[in-house]
C-alpha cells in the first residue's frame, strides 16, 4: 500500500467550506508548508478548529481564508499577539467560538472515542458560556442524576480534515513524532480525513524498530507527503529549532496589514522547495538543535552554565 | 577544559608541506571530503598520503598536485572505474606508490594506535608488495626460526577522519547505525600524532554523556574538532546520507581531462570560501536528495 | 533447457565445490560484471550449497550471515546498514578471520592471472613506471595468503590469462610445485578458476593451470585461443555439468528470483 503523494496533491483534499485542524502548539510541530500551500491554492471559507496552533490561525486569518474559528488560545509565545487573528475578530470578518484548552481538547477526544458529547466542569460560571447571538458556544449546562453540581456538556468535534506534521512516516501512513505532541492523538482520532506531512518518509522497518514513537497509526491516515522542514518557522523537537529570526520579522511586519500582505504574497507565491531555497542552506543548518537538549547548542550551553 | 573546536581552515593549517597525512574512510564512504577540499584550497604540497581503502579523497588530492607519495591498499572510484588522476600520476612517476593489502594497511594503523613497533604475520608473503614499501620488511621469528612479514607502525604527522558528532572537548561519537569498518578510523585517529576530526554536528556535553558507548575517540586522542555538516559529501555518511553518484560521476568525467579537471577545482574548491559556501553551491535540492536520515539515531 | 545462462552455469559449477561445512568471504563489490563475479555468483553458489544441507557461514565483509533471501533493493550503504544479519563485527575481527585460518573458501579476481594462478590487480607493464596503474592489492593479497581455498572468478580473455603476471599482488602457486610450502604460506592456494568459458584447476604436481571443463556452447579451441599461455589439459576434459532442473528452479524461484545477483546488478 502506498499513500505517498506530493504536498500539492495533499493540499487539494481541502475544499472551500470545510472545517480543518492542524497539529502543533505555539512555535512547534505545525504543518506550515501545508498551510502555505493551502493559501497558495487560494482555498477559503474554512472553519479552523484548534487549541493553540497560532501560526496556522494567524496566517490563514491574514490570507482571509477563514469563515469561522473554534479555538482556545492563539498567541505568539514570547513575542506577543497574533495580529492578523486579532484584526479578524475585532473587525467581525471571522466568526468565533471560545473554549478553554481542556474543553476543546475534550471535544476532540470525544470524537476520537466515538462519543456524542462529553461532560466537563471547565467553563462553569465562565463568560465563555455566555454567548452573543451567533457567537454562542454550543453547549448545555446539565445537572447529572448523581449530583455533584452542574456540568457542561459539549458535543464532539470532528473536523473534515486534520493535518499533522511528524518527524518521520512510512508509505502506510504511520507517523512518528518526538517530543511534546500537544493534542495530536486526539485530533487524528477526531478527523474525518487525516492527512500527514513528515520530515522524511522511511522504510516501514525503521518505524517498527521504535514503535513507541508512532503517535498516528497508518490506519487513520489517508495520504502522506514528505516535506523536509515542513514545520518552518515552527520547530521540530531534536531536529530543528523554531526560526526566531523569522518569527521576529513576521511579528514586526504583521502589525501593518499592507506590509503583511506583501510578506504573505512572497512566502506563498512559490512552492515549499523554493521557499526553503530562499531561506538558504546556511540558515537551515543553523536551525539544527542539540540532540540531548532539543535546543540550539549555544542556548544549551548558556542554560546549563547558568 | 578548553575547547578543541576550531574552524576547518585553522585545523588544516596544522598540516605542513611534505608531512605524512592519514585520511580515513573507505572507498565511497565517509572520507573527510570537506578537509580534503580545504587541503587543496590551502595549496598543500609534497604530502605522503596514507589510507587503507581510498577513493575520491586521494584522487582529488593527487589531481590537485598535493601528493608526492601514496600509501594504501586500493584507490578507485567504485562503480565508475579506476581513479584517473591517481592512475596518470602513477604512470608518469609524479607520485610514488607504496602498496599494501587491506590487512597490512590496517596493521600499520593498528600498531600505531596501540604503540606496537610492528605487527608480524604471514601477511603479504609470496607477493611483490613488500618490495614497494619500506614500511614492510621480513623478520625471522626467534621462536620457530621462520620468516614473517613485519608491518611497521605508522604515526602520521596528521590524521584526519570524519565522524557523526562531538562535544567541544573533542569526545567524538558515532550513531547507532554505522558501518563496522568505521573502526578503522578509530585506529587512524589514535595513531595520528595530531588528529583532526570533522563531525556532522557539534553537540552538548550532556548529549555525549547520555550515550558514552557511542564515543569512538575520546578527547585524549583528538587535537581538534571541526563542525562540518555533510562533511563527507559526495561520499556517504552511514545512515545520515548516501553518496551523490551524479556528483561523483561528474568528477570522474572531469578527471579524465586536465582542462575539465581545472574547471572542476575552480568551481567546487577554489571558487568557494569555506565549507558552508560549498554546501550552498551544491544546493539544498542535492543535499536533501542524498539525506536518508536527518535526525539523530 | 536451452535458456540456461552462463552465469547460472558458473554459479552451479562453483556450488559443487563446497563441502558440508564452510566459512566463506564475499567482498561487497561494485557494480556491473565485477559485482556478478565478486558477489552474485558466490552468493548463489553458497545458497545452493545451503539448500543441499551444507552448514555454510557467509561473511559479507563485516556482516555475518546476512539475510540473503531479502537482499536490499540497492546495495548502497544506507540499505546495507539495515540488511538483517547475525552480527556486524569490527573491521579488525572481520579481516583477522583470514589470518586465523578460519576462511575455508573465498572468491577473488584480478586484471591478470598466470598459469600458476598468481593474480595482479596493481599494474600492467614491468618497467620502472607502469603502463597502466590499477586499483591496488586490496584484500586479494590476504585471501591468497590465508584462505584454505580460493576460487578465482574472471572473464576468459587473452589479455587476462597471461604467461606471467606483471606484478604478483595475490600469490597463487608462485613458480609452481612446492613453492607455497617452501615459503610457508599458510593457506592452500587457488582451488579452481571459473570463467565465462570454462572451469580450470591446477595440476597436483606441477601446480600448472589445466582445463577441466568447457561450458555448453564453448569449444576447447576457443578456450585455448582465449588463453595467453600454454594451457594444460586434465585427463578427461568434459563439458561443464549443466545445472539440474532442481538447481535452476532453486536459483530462479528462491535464490535469485529478481535477478539482482546474476543478471541486473544493483548499484
Amino acid at each position: 500500500m502506498n499513500k505517498v503523494v506530493s504536498l500539492e496533491e495533499l493540499a487539494e483534499v481541502v475544499q472551500p467550506g470545510m472545517s480543518v485542524s492542524f497539529s502543533g502548539f505555539a512555535h512547534s510541530l505545525t504543518p506550515m508548508a501545508f498551510v502555505r500551500e493551502l493559501i497558495r491554492q487560494g482555498v477559503d471559507d474554512l472553519v479552523l478548529v484548534g487549541v493553540a496552533e497560532a501560526w496556522a490561525a494567524d496566517m490563514l486569518c491574514g490570507a482571509s481564508a477563514l469563515r469561522r474559528m473554534v479555538f482556545s488560545n492563539f498567541m505568539f509565545e514570547g513575542f506577543g499577539l497574533c495580529r492578523n487573528f486579532s484584526r479578524a475578530i475585532e473587525s467581525g470578518t471571522v466568526e468565533f467560538e471560545d473554549y478553554s484548552h481542556f474543553a476543546l481538547a475534550s471535544r476532540f477526544a470525544a470524537a476520537a472515542q466515538g462519543l456524542p458529547f462529553t461532560a466537563v466542569r471547565s467553563l462553569i460560571a465562565s463568560d465563555l458560556l455566555a454567548g452573543d447571538g451567533e457567537q454562542r458556544v454550543k453547549h448545555h449546562t446539565y445537572d447529572p442524576p448523581f449530583g455533584g453540581g452542574p456540568v457542561v456538556l459539549l458535543p464532539s468535534v470532528a473536523p473534515d480534515v486534520v493535518v499533522v506534521h511528524g518527524h518521520r512516516g512510512d508509505c502506510e501512513g504511520n507517523v512518528q513524532v518526538e517530543g511534546a505532541t500537544a493534542v495530536i492523538e486526539e485530533q487524528a482520532g477526531a478527523g474525518k480525513t487525516v492527512l500527514a506531512t513528515v520530515e522524511e518518509i522511511v522504510d516501514t522497518s525503521v518505524l517498527r524498530a521504535a514503535p513507541h514513537h508512532t503517535v498516528v497509526p497508518g490506519m487513520l491516515v489517508s495520504q502522506i507527503a514528505e516535506v523536509p522542514y515542513g514545520a518552518h518557522p515552527t520547530g521540530m523537537y531534536r531536529l530543528y529549532d523554531a526560526d526566531y529570526e523569522y518569527i521576529r520579522e513576521y511579528v514586526a511586519v504583521s502589525r501593518d496589514p499592507d506590509r503583511f500582505a506583501e510578506h504573505l504574497a512572497e512566502v506563498t507565491a512559490v512552492n515549499h522547495r523554493a521557499y526553503l531555497q530562499r531561506l538558504g542552506v546556511r540558515r537551515l543548518l543553523d536551525l539544527r538543535v542539540d540532540p540531548e537538549s532539543g535546543y540550539h547548542l549555544e542556548l544549551t550551553e548558556e542554560g546549563w552554565r547558568a | 577544559m578548553n575547547s578543541k573546536a576550531t574552524s576547518l581552515a585553522d585545523a588544516v593549517s596544522l598540516i605542513e608541506n611534505g608531512s605524512t597525512v592519514a585520511i580515513g574512510g573507505h572507498t565511497l564512504r565517509r572520507h573527510p571530503m570537506a578537509a580534503v577540499y580545504e587541503i587543496i584550497r590551502q595549496g598543500k604540497r609534497d604530502l605522503h598520503l596514507i589510507g587503507w581503502n581510498s577513493g575520491p579523497d586521494f584522487d582529488l588530492l593527487v589531481g590537485a598536485g598535493c601528493a608526492r607519495i601514496v600509501e594504501t591498499s586500493f584507490v578507485g572510484i567504485s562503480g565508475f572505474g579506476l581513479a584517473r588522476c591517481y592512475r596518470r600520476a602513477a604512470e608518469s612517476g609524479e607520485i610514488e606508490v607504496r602498496e599494501h593489502s587491506e590487512i597490512s594497511a590496517l596493521d600499520m594503523f593498528r600498531a600505531g594506535s596501540i604503540g606496537l613497533p610492528f605487527i608480524a604475520s604471514s601477511v603479504l608473503m609470496g607477493s611483490d608488495v613488500p618490495a614497494t614499501n619500506p614500511r614492510i620488511s621480513t623478520v625471522t621469528s626467534p621462536f620457530d626460526g621462520r620468516p614473517y612479514t613485519a608491518v611497521q607502525a605508522v604515526n602520521p604527522d596528521v590524521a584526519i577522519v570524519h565522524m557523526h558528532a562531538a562535544d567541544r572537548h573533542g569526545n567524538v561519537q558515532l550513531d547507532d547505525q554505522h558501518w563496522p569498518d568505521n573502526d578503522a578510523d578509530a585506529y587512524i585517529g589514535w595513531a595520528g600524532t595530531k588528529t583532526i576530526v570533522t563531525v556532522e554536528q557539534l553537540v552538548s556535553d550532556e548529549a555525549v554523556r547520555a550515550r558514552p558507548e557511542h564515543t569512538i575517540l575520546p578527547r585524549d586522542a583528538v587535537t581538534c574538532v571541526v563542525e562540518a555538516p555533510y562533511g563527507a559529501y559526495p561520499c556517504a555518511c552511514d545512515s545520515r546520507y548516501t553518496y551523490d553518484l551524479r556528483f561523483i560521476g561528474d568528477y570522474y568525467e572531469a578527471s579524465g581531462d586536465q582542462d575539465r579537471l581545472r574547471e572542476f577545482f575552480d568551481h567546487w574548491v577554489h571558487g568557494v570560501a569555506d565549507h558552508t559556501a560549498f554546501l550552498e553551491r551544491v544546493g539544498l535540492d542535492r543535499l536533501l536528495a542524498v539525506s536518508t536520515h536527518r535526525g539523530v539515531l | 533447457m536451452t535458456d540456461v545462462t552462463t552465469e547460472e552455469v558458473m554459479a552451479v559449477a562453483l556450488s559443487h565445490q563446497f563441502g558440508e561445512k564452510e566459512h566463506g568471504f564475499v567482498g561487497l563489490g561494485t557494480g556491473d560484471r565485477a559485482f556478478i563475479y565478486a558477489v552474485g555468483i558466490p552468493t548463489v553458489a553458497s545458497q545452493l550449497a545451503i539448500e543441499r544441507g551444507s552448514d555454510f557461514s557467509l561473511q559479507y565483509g563485516t556482516l555475518f550471515d546476512p539475510d540473503v533471501a531479502v537482499i536490499p533493493e540497492t546495495l548502497g550503504d544506507p540499505d546495507l546498514l539495515r540488511w538483517r544479519c547475525a552480527a556486524r563485527v569490527p573491521v579488525g575481527r572481520c579481516l583477522d578471520v583470514f589470518r586465523r585460518g578460519m576462511m575455508t573458501c573465498s572468491f577473488i579476481s584480478g586484471a591478470q592471472i598466470d598459469r600458476f594462478g598468481n593474480l595482479n590487480s596493481v599494474r600492467i607493464g614491468r618497467g620502472e613506471l607502469p603502463d597502466v596503474r590499477l586499483t591496488g592489492p586490496i584484500a586479494q593479497a590476504d585471501h591468497a595468503v590465508f584462505a584454505q581455498r580460493t576460487f578465482v572468478i574472471l572473464p576468459h580473455e587473452r589479455r587476462v590469462f597471461v604467461e606471467r603476471v606483471d606484478f604478483v599482488s595475490a600469490p597463487g602457486y608462485g613458480e609452481g610445485r612446492d613453492w607455497r610450502e617452501r615459503l610457508g604460506l599458510p593457506g592452500g592456494g587457488p582451488a579452481k578458476v571459473i570463467t565465462d568459458k570454462a572451469v580450470l584447476g591446477f595440476d597436483p604436481e606441477t601446480k600448472g593451470m589445466r582445463l577441466e571443463s568447457v561450458h555448453p556452447g564453448v569449444t576447447v579451441e576457443e578456450v585455448v585461443d582465449a588463453t595467453g599461455f600454454e594451457l594444460m589439459m586434465s585427463a578427461d576434459v568434459r563439458a561443464t555439468e549443466l545445472p539440474s532442473d532442481a538447481e535452476l528452479t532453486a536459483i530462479r524461484e528462491r535464490v535469485d528470483p529478481s535477478g539482482k545477483l546474476l543478471k541486473a546488478p544493483v548499484r
